[in-house]
């Protein structure tokens, strides 16, 4: 529920002279996301107008703070802008950031979705195939196809579920292979077929990531042994040597130590292997 | 399922359990696809195979024959004893095809197993990446407390700078004749920082802090400290 917080703050300032803005500026990454995530029931136009209202809003309130404490007028009006400008940013990222993992997720699995379902239609029909995937417990995946399941005991036909479901996909690789499962009789050239592209994507992202480590490596550790040296010499030349506000630079740069884990060094593509 | 997703570099190391558990599937799939039935295929498979895992299935093999168990069941009873989610998952999905068709399922569990193995050697080329970075971080780290500690002992030195900036040169005859204890919060931090740093910064290779780190440049750390401040009171 916390995590829908930005997109119903979104949903909530999406009124009209911001949602015309909105749909003036609307950046082309947030289409996919919107149109998978459709029981969110959110347009491009709403996200990117809400945010601008709500970036708007906390601008307003930043510049009333800032003539309480009387701050000189270019010091208020750029933090101002700033903070606007930030919650902007981070509005118009939580879709399509949450579509990103979620893609990956899916792509991580991807191959072992598919030969799931191939077996399973070679051996019997495309209700059996959605019934194997959806007791597989695959991450994300297993949950959707429990809901095509529950579609088809509604009486709705799983060939067209199951290619409705793969052009929403968010994984290139499912989007493109489900619908050639349904053609194909033999299983040698199902097997070519799965070999060529099915981890295709998820494999050059990991590989890519590998190549990035070494800059990223140099940056974190160097950040993290030459700061406290740079910072402790500047705080004693400082004068600060003898008073006790020198010790909060441990918890300061531990914690830059974690941002850095967690933001430069974290590994966002993982395989099965 | 949530510790498959782990985003940190950490599980990056290889799964040794999968690939042993991809061994014996390999096996197990090429006599399926020799058409043998499934369960003189384990029993062939686990005649072949000699790896790490060898008495789990054996026991396998044992409640096959004597306990008069199916083999779907025994698979089960592997997958849940095995420690990594990896190999547990892929136990039970190979366990999954053997309901349909064996044969298929041991051409297709083939072609899975090779997906395996070059995702393995992708995952391989980082870690010995990661090795090759490791001594770089440890020295680096050390080199830092050994920084750290230097400074720390030359902090009087450096907060003269200061009074001498204030032009206040009254106190700083008495700064020289220091005791550590003037400026305990500037080492104490200094301390912390430089040992906690080499604490943390191993896992970022590794993927796990270190405790021998973390007293290696604390030792480091003292020694360098008391020997900067015993030249300081030879030369002054």
């Amino acid at each position: 529920m916390l995590s829908n917080l930005p997109l119903s703050l979104c949903k909530a300032f999406a009124v009209q002279p911001f949602k015309l803005l909105g749909k003036r500026f609307c950046p082309s990454n947030l289409i996919k996301p919107c149109s998978y995530y459709e029981d969110l029931d959110l347009s491009p136009e709403e996200i990117s107008g809400g945010a601008k209202g709500f970036a708007a809003i906390i601008f307003l309130i930043t510049i009333s703070i800032s003539l309480i404490w009387s701050l000189g007028p270019f010091l208020y009006l750029s933090i101002a802008l700033l903070i606007a400008y930030i919650t902007h940013g981070l509005l118009m990222r939580v879709l399509p950031l949450r579509y990103a993992h979620e893609r990956l997720t899916i792509e991580k699995y991807a191959d072992l979705i598919l030969n799931t379902m191939l077996l399973a239609l070679l051996a019997g029909s495309t209700f059996d195939a959605i019934h194997f995937v959806a007791k597989s417990d695959f991450p994300q995946v297993s949950q959707d196809f429990e809901r095509i399941l529950y579609q088809v005991n509604n009486n709705e036909s799983p060939e067209k579920l199951l290619l409705d479901y793969a052009r929403k996909q968010p994984s290139t690789t499912l989007r493109k292979h489900i619908a050639t499962l349904f053609s194909i009789n033999d299983l040698d050239s199902a097997i070519e077929l799965m070999k060529e592209s099915t981890q295709f994507e998820v494999r050059n992202a990991y590989d890519q990531f590998t190549i990035e480590l070494d800059s990223r490596l140099a940056l974190s550790i160097g950040v993290s042994t030459f700061m406290p040296i740079f910072l402790g010499l500047f705080l004693i030349v400082y004068g600060l040597a003898n008073s006790p506000f020198i010790l909060l630079t441990v918890p300061m740069h531990i914690s830059l130590i974690r941002f850095l884990k967690n933001q430069i060094l974290s590994n966002k593509v993982e395989l099965v292997g | 399922m949530k510790s498959l997703l782990k985003t940190t570099i950490s599980s990056s190391s290889t799964d040794e359990e999968l690939s042993e558990v991809a061994n014996f599937l390999s096996y197990f799939a090429d006599e399926l696809k020799l058409g043998i039935c499934p369960e003189k295929a384990y029993r062939y498979a686990l005649g072949k195979y000699d790896g790490t895992l060898k008495p789990v299935f054996m026991e396998g093999a044992r409640l096959l024959v004597t306990g008069a168990q199916p083999l779907k069941q025994v698979l089960m009873g592997i997958a849940n004893s095995l420690n990594s989610l990896n190999s547990n998952y892929f136990l039970q999905l190979s366990c999954k095809f053997l309901e349909k068709d064996s044969m298929e399922a041991g051409r297709i569990l083939m072609s899975m197993i090779r997906t395996l193995e070059e995702n393995s050697s992708l995952i391989k080329k980082r870690s010995q990446f990661m090795r090759a970075k490791n001594l770089k971080t440890k020295i680096l780290s050390l080199a830092t407390s050994l920084v750290l500690g230097y400074i720390a002992a030359l902090t009087p030195l450096f907060a003269m700078l200061f009074l001498l900036r204030q032009q206040n040169i009254g106190e700083i005859t008495t700064t020289l004749n220091f005791s550590p204890l003037v400026f305990w919060p500037a080492i104490v931090s200094f301390f912390f920082i430089g040992i906690l740093t080499a604490y943390q910064l191993t896992e970022f290779t590794e993927g796990e802090s270190s405790w021998p780190m973390l007293f290696l440049s604390a030792l480091i750390f003292v020694i360098t400290f008391l020997l900067t401040r015993s030249l300081l009171a030879i030369l002054i």
